[in-house]
C-alpha cells in the first residue's frame, strides 16, 4: 500500500516537472481561481490530468457524465492526446471522476 | 434567489440568498461567488449551461482583454459578455480567445518568419513580416470566426468539452496578405491537393499531437483567405494569435490556424490528429461544402458556419412596460452567402415579421437587424429571431445532435413579461 502511494506520488511529481512553464505572459495572468480536485479517494490518480490542463476542464463538465461517459473521456486523452497515465489507472480516475463529479444518481 | 457554489471540497452546493438585503453579506463573498451566474445562456432564451459549467466560469482579465468569461485556465478558453456583440464588429479587447494547446507562444515578430513550402510547392520560400507587407499587394476582409463549438454548452443531451455559450465568436476587420499570392511565389505543383498550416503552440507533453489544419487548396487559393496581421486596424492582440494567423472567412475557426508558422503544400491530405480525427462530423447530417480529400466513410471534417443569429437587445425576464414596443436587435451571419432577411416574432413563433436590415459590412461579417414590435396586451411574450440566408438556409427550431457539440443554430426563445 504504501509501495503503491509513493509510486502515486512520484507519478505525480513527474508530471508536475513535465509541465511547461506558461510563456510569461500567461503565467502572470491565467489562474484558475482553485486549481484543486475534491477530497476524496482516488484524487491522487486523478491529479494527473493537470500535466495537461487545468483542472477546470473537469468541474465545467460535472454533473452531466456517467461512469461510462467519464472513462470514455479518460481513455481518449490517453488514445488521442497521448496522455500517460497507467491503463491500471483509468478505471479509479473514471470512477473518481464520475463519483465526486458525475450525474447523480438517479431517486427511484 | 439562489447561486450555485463550487464550495472548497469541490462539489456543488446551492445556497440561497434572501436578496438585495443581504449585499452585506455577499461583500463577504469570494468574487467568484459573485459571478456565479455570469454567462448564463438561459437568460438569453437559451437552453442553460450545465449547472458545473455556470458554477465554475467567472470573469477574468487576459493580456490586452477587458474581462471575460473563463471557460478554462490552461490552455485559455475565454468568451466574450453578450454586451459586447451591440455593435456589429467585435472590439480587439473583447474578442474571444480559445487555444488547442498550453504553451503559447510569445513571438517577437521583428525574428518571426513564416516558412512556405510543401512537397506540392515548386520552391520552398522564407517571409519576415516586414518582407509579406512589402512585396505583396494589402488584402482585406470583415470576417466572423467563430469557434466550432459554440454553443456546445447548450447541447441536450450533454456532449463533453468546452462548454461554451454563446459568445464564442466575434467580427473583425482582418487585415494581411493573400495566401494565394505567397503560394503563387512558392509555384504550386499540379499534383497539389490540400494547403497545410503550422502554428507556434505546442502541447504540455511530447505525446499531444501538434495543433495543425489543412484547406483544400481551391480554398486556401480563394482570394479572401488571407495571412492576416492586423485586427481592426491594429495588430492582432497576443491572445488571438500575433503576429500572424490564418483567416478563412466563411469557415469555422478552428481553421484560422493562430501563430502561424508554417504553410506546406502536399499531394495526399493531412492526417494527423487535429485534422483526420477530431473536428468531424457524421456524414449526411449537414447541407454545408464537403472537404473532399478528408472525407472518410462516416464522417467528413466540419467545414463552413450554419446561419445563425443572436438578439442581444432583450434578457429573458425582462419587464417591459405597457404601450412600449418591444425592441429586438441584434447580429446574423451565415457560412459566407450573406443574410437576406431576419425575421422576428413575439408569439413563440405563431406569426413572423421581417427586421429591417443593418449596414451591410460584407457577406462574410455580422450582419445587425432591429425591428420595434407592439406588444400584444400584456403578459408573458416569447420572442424569437430567424435568419435565413441568400443560399435560402434557415435556422432551426431543434436542434441537430451530434457527438462532437457543433453547428447549434436553434431559434433563441427569449420569455419577456409585458406588464
Amino acid at each position: 500500500m504504501a509501495v503503491a502511494v509513493a509510486a502515486c506520488a512520484a507519478r505525480l511529481s513527474i508530471a508536475q516537472e513535465l509541465t511547461p512553464t506558461p510563456t510569461v505572459t500567461l503565467k502572470a495572468a491565467v489562474q484558475a481561481p482553485s486549481d484543486e480536485l475534491a477530497d476524496a479517494p482516488g484524487r491522487e490518480k486523478a491529479a494527473q490530468c493537470g500535466a495537461c490542463h487545468s483542472l477546470d476542464y473537469i468541474r465545467m463538465n460535472s454533473r452531466c457524465l456517467d461512469l461510462a461517459g467519464w472513462t470514455a473521456v479518460v481513455n481518449k486523452m490517453i488514445k488521442a492526446f497521448g496522455a500517460p497515465i497507467p491503463k491500471d489507472d483509468v478505471d479509479a480516475i473514471a470512477r473518481y471522476l464520475a463519483e465526486q463529479y458525475g450525474k447523480p444518481a438517479a431517486t427511484p | 434567489m439562489t447561486r450555485i457554489e463550487l464550495a472548497a471540497d469541490g462539489r456543488l452546493r446551492r445556497r440561497v440568498i434572501a436578496g438585495i438585503a443581504s449585499t452585506g453579506a455577499l461583500a463577504l463573498t469570494p468574487a467568484r461567488l459573485i459571478a456565479a451566474s455570469v454567462g448564463s445562456s438561459a437568460e438569453l432564451g437559451f437552453t442553460e449551461l450545465p449547472d458545473g459549467a455556470l458554477a465554475e466560469q467567472s470573469l477574468q482579465v487576459l493580456p490586452g482583454k477587458v474581462p471575460l468569461i473563463r471557460k478554462t485556465a490552461r490552455p485559455p478558453n475565454f468568451e466574450t459578455p453578450i454586451e459586447y456583440f451591440r455593435t456589429p464588429i467585435t472590439r480587439n479587447d473583447a474578442f474571444f480567445v480559445r487555444w488547442h494547446l498550453s504553451s503559447i507562444p510569445e513571438p517577437d515578430a521583428a525574428n518571426w518568419v513564416l516558412t512556405v513550402g510543401g512537397e506540392s510547392a515548386q520552391r520552398e520560400q522564407r517571409f519576415t513580416l516586414a518582407q509579406l507587407r512589402s512585396e505583396f499587394a494589402p488584402a482585406h476582409v470583415t470576417a466572423v470566426c467563430q469557434c466550432s463549438g459554440n454553443r456546445r454548452g447548450l447541447f441536450e443531451p450533454h456532449v463533453p468539452g468546452v462548454q461554451w455559450g454563446v459568445g464564442a465568436l466575434g467580427n473583425a476587420a482582418w487585415g494581411g496578405v493573400r495566401v494565394k499570392d505567397v503560394l503563387v511565389r512558392a509555384g504550386l505543383k499540379d499534383d497539389a491537393v490540400e494547403v497545410v498550416f503550422d502554428g507556434a503552440d505546442r502541447g504540455a507533453l511530447d505525446g499531444i499531437p501538434d495543433f495543425v489544419k489543412s484547406l483544400p487548396v481551391e480554398t486556401a487559393l480563394d482570394p479572401d483567405t488571407l495571412i492576416a496581421f492586423e485586427m481592426n486596424g491594429k495588430p492582432l492582440p497576443p491572445m488571438n494569435g500575433y503576429p500572424a494567423r490564418l483567416v478563412v472567412p466563411g469557415w469555422t475557426g478552428t481553421y484560422w490556424v493562430k501563430s502561424l508558422v508554417a504553410i506546406r503544400v502536399v499531394p495526399t491530405p493531412e492526417s494527423s490528429f487535429w485534422m483526420g480525427t477530431a473536428y468531424r462530423l457524421p456524414r449526411g447530417k449537414f447541407r454545408t461544402p464537403s472537404f473532399k480529400s478528408q472525407v472518410k466513410e462516416a464522417n467528413e471534417p466540419i467545414t463552413t458556419m450554419v446561419v445563425n443569429s443572436l438578439i442581444t437587445s432583450l434578457q429573458a425576464g425582462q419587464q417591459i412596460q405597457r404601450g412600449r414596443p418591444i425592441e429586438v436587435r441584434g447580429l446574423a451571419w451565415d457560412g459566407g452567402s450573406g443574410i437576406a432577411r431576419v425575421d422576428v416574432s413575439i408569439d413563440a413563433g405563431a406569426t413572423w415579421r421581417p427586421a429591417t436590415l443593418g449596414q451591410d459590412l460584407g457577406r462574410y461579417s455580422f450582419q445587425e437587424f432591429e425591428l420595434r414590435v407592439p406588444a400584444v396586451g400584456t403578459g408573458e411574450h416569447v420572442v424569437m429571431a430567424r435568419a435565413t440566408s441568400r443560399a435560402g438556409e434557415m435556422q432551426v427550431e431543434r436542434l441537430i445532435h451530434n457527438p462532437a457539440g457543433y453547428h447549434h443554430n436553434v431559434i433563441q426563445q427569449l420569455r419577456v413579461a409585458v406588464v
